[in-house]
């Protein structure tokens, strides 16, 4: 029985990354073909935007990984741009945008203090409020997203290391439901 | 009339008064204001289950949510309906029903129930703020309102009023710095600084500096005018050495006014300050494919007078993505200590997108922990998921969950899941 269903979770993930690979996503460089070079050529000649404005390198034209990746928001994402362009920011980015620098090492933790520096940053990709909300407020008895699936049976240790992180989210009238003895 | 029905019309009134503070304002609003593009989504999530009691229970809850997105008007909402159907338990949540309002070129209002953040902890306020930005540096944001809570009930009103203010510098030569000023009444018609009322100035400062490594620093400081105290106090610092790593120290002050109505957790813990250190990190091992994180936070704790007591929370991991195969797994160790015990555990999560339709996931969490009661144990839970997209914007979705723990024996559950999307983009 156990090989069976080894055997059968070995073809599943094969069957899966094979279907998988012929929907290789594409990067928005890839939409890049040369009819639409040709066509941003007149737009970028009006409004003198420089080759190496994406082209970072000019010893490497052709060369994708040494592309500026901010270029095309000189005229897209610009609400002043210097010739027409789409702001319709899908476009490029179907498969959502990618994540800034600062969301790595530790983001969960320090996010609020740089929410609190400039919040309309935050609201620049995360632009319905419900993003925040989803965490902070919102009941669900059934997916838990905030805390480790194990974490009621040993939350009491956790809140003796640092119970200012319960504050942030409960109130004591929330420990008292269960701890008065009406527990889940 | 039943309980029920007395909740809806208790309800209700509440929402009419919500709804025409939102749409009264469109009188004042010129030129055009129809939606360029909106969006209306809804979420019904089921699970079959037994309590601790071994009462069967078959809770429902339902999500809805409403965007429109115009020139100078868009609106937000996101609720909540929750029925157990063997208990007939009902509740219900309006999460946030508010429209940002472009009134001039250089001020926005954000009227109804809304999700604020300025300064101080977050909140859902019914009320309203209004930013003003007079040049592209600066910027003065002032709400009103009263927030609510939704732990326990239906969304209540602990607090019965919270205004403040925020001043800020923003984008100027790679530098932010704000001031904050709160002032929280637990009971609007009684004045008594530190038992009813909470006065609360804070300031926070960032850098960027302008080398390879990018290093980030950050300060917040908040101040307890009434209970005159120091409650927060915060640096931290990123660096980015190579495009590979990333690091981020942290350190953190914390204290409470005992004096204020409203009793804190931190507050029964201890009875004087807390700090914390954190050091995370996140290190890009394979380009693309797989990264390894650590969070190692240090903490000390005066929990009764002039006795420390010292904490460890540590959790550390991969993160391993295949996304042409729409491959991600995560395997992660955590440890906690602190005076109540200690905790290690591993939990593992596994995501396969097997195409654009179609999707699984797993995850299991195991722990055991040893408690200053003695109430030693291990707990293990698991969830599987898999899902599918019938049609456009519609994905039915099935689970189940094992849970092995000090209240359960042996819990095994099963859940549905209904999401379907719509909306016109412009």
């Amino acid at each position: 029985m156990k090989k069976i269903l080894a055997i059968l979770a070995v073809a599943v993930f094969a069957f899966s990354t094979t279907v998988a690979a012929k929907k290789k996503l594409k990067h928005p460089f890839d939409l890049f073909t040369p009819e639409v070079h040709e066509m941003h050529n007149s737009f970028f000649e009006g409004a003198n935007v420089s080759c190496d404005n994406c082209h970072k390198d000019p010893d490497n034209f052709a060369d994708r990984s040494k592309m500026n990746k901010m270029g095309c928001h000189t005229c897209h994402n610009n609400p002043d741009p210097p010739a027409p362009a789409s702001q319709d920011c899908a476009r490029c980015h179907a498969d959502g945008f990618p994540k800034p620098q600062s969301h790595k090492a530790g983001w969960i933790a320090k996010h609020q203090d740089y929410a609190k520096q400039n919040v309309a940053e935050c609201s620049q990709c995360h632009r319905n409020n419900f993003f925040c909300i989803n965490c902070h407020q919102r009941r669900d008895s059934i997916q838990q997203i905030m805390h480790r699936r194990n974490f009621l049976m040993y939350h009491s240790v956790e809140a003796r290391a640092n119970p200012r992180k319960c504050d942030e989210c409960h109130t004591v009238a929330y420990c008292q439901r269960c701890h008065a003895g009406k527990g889940p | 009339m039943d309980i029920h029905n007395q909740k809806l019309m208790r309800i209700f009134p509440r929402h009419l008064f919500l709804l025409l503070l939102v749409l009264c304002p469109w009188s004042f609003v010129h030129g055009p204001v129809f939606a360029a593009e909106y969006n209306i989504g809804t979420k019904i999530l089921g699970e079959v289950k037994k309590n601790t009691q071994n009462q069967q229970l078959f809770p429902v809850d339902g999500y809805v949510n409403g965007s429109a997105y115009g020139s100078k008007i868009s609106v937000e909402t996101d609720m909540r309906f929750f029925r157990d159907f063997d208990t007939d338990n009902d509740q219900y949540d309006l999460y946030q029903t508010v429209a940002h309002i472009q009134a001039l070129e250089k001020l926005e209002f954000d009227l109804g129930r809304q999700f604020i953040n300025q300064g101080f902890s977050v909140e859902i306020l019914d009320g309203v703020q209004a930013t003003v930005t007079p040049t592209e540096h600066f910027f003065a944001t002032v709400f009103s309102g009263i927030p609510r809570d939704v732990e326990i009930e239906n969304f209540s009103d602990n607090k019965e009023l919270l205004t403040g203010i925020s001043l800020g510098l923003k984008n100027f030569k790679k530098t932010e710095a704000t001031i904050h000023a709160a002032w929280v009444k637990n009971d609007v018609h009684v004045i008594e600084a530190g038992q009813n009322d909470e006065a609360l100035v804070g300031f926070t400062v960032s850098r960027q500096f302008a080398v390879s490594s990018t290093p980030f620093v950050y300060a917040n400081f908040e101040y307890n005018a009434t209970g005159e105290l120091v409650q927060v106090g915060t640096a931290g610092f990123d660096i980015y050495p190579t495009h590979r790593i990333a690091l981020n120290l942290e350190g953190n002050y914390f204290n409470i006014d005992r004096d204020f109505a409203q009793p804190t957790i931190q507050g029964l813990y201890s009875t004087g300050r807390l700090i914390d250190a954190r050091f995370s990190s996140t290190w890009t091992l394979v380009e693309q494919y797989l990264k390894f994180t650590e969070n190692v936070s240090y903490e000390n704790m005066e929990v009764l007078p002039q006795d420390f007591r010292n904490g460890w929370r540590i959790d550390t991991g991969f993160e391993l993505a295949i996304e042409n195969a729409g491959f991600r797994f995560e395997p992660v160790y955590y440890y906690i200590k602190s005076f109540g015990g200690h905790v290690n555990g591993v939990r593992g999560y596994f995501h396969e997108q097997f195409n654009d339709l179609f999707y699984a996931e797993l995850s299991v969490d195991y722990s055991t922990y040893k408690k200053i009661t003695n109430d030693n144990d291990y707990a293990i839970s698991l969830y599987g998921w898999t899902g599918y997209e019938v049609a456009k914007g519609l994905i039915l979705s099935g689970g189940f969950e094992y849970n092995k723990n000090n209240l359960f024996d042996k819990d095994a559950r099963a859940a549905f899941r209904i999401d379907y999307n719509f909306g016109k983009k412009s």
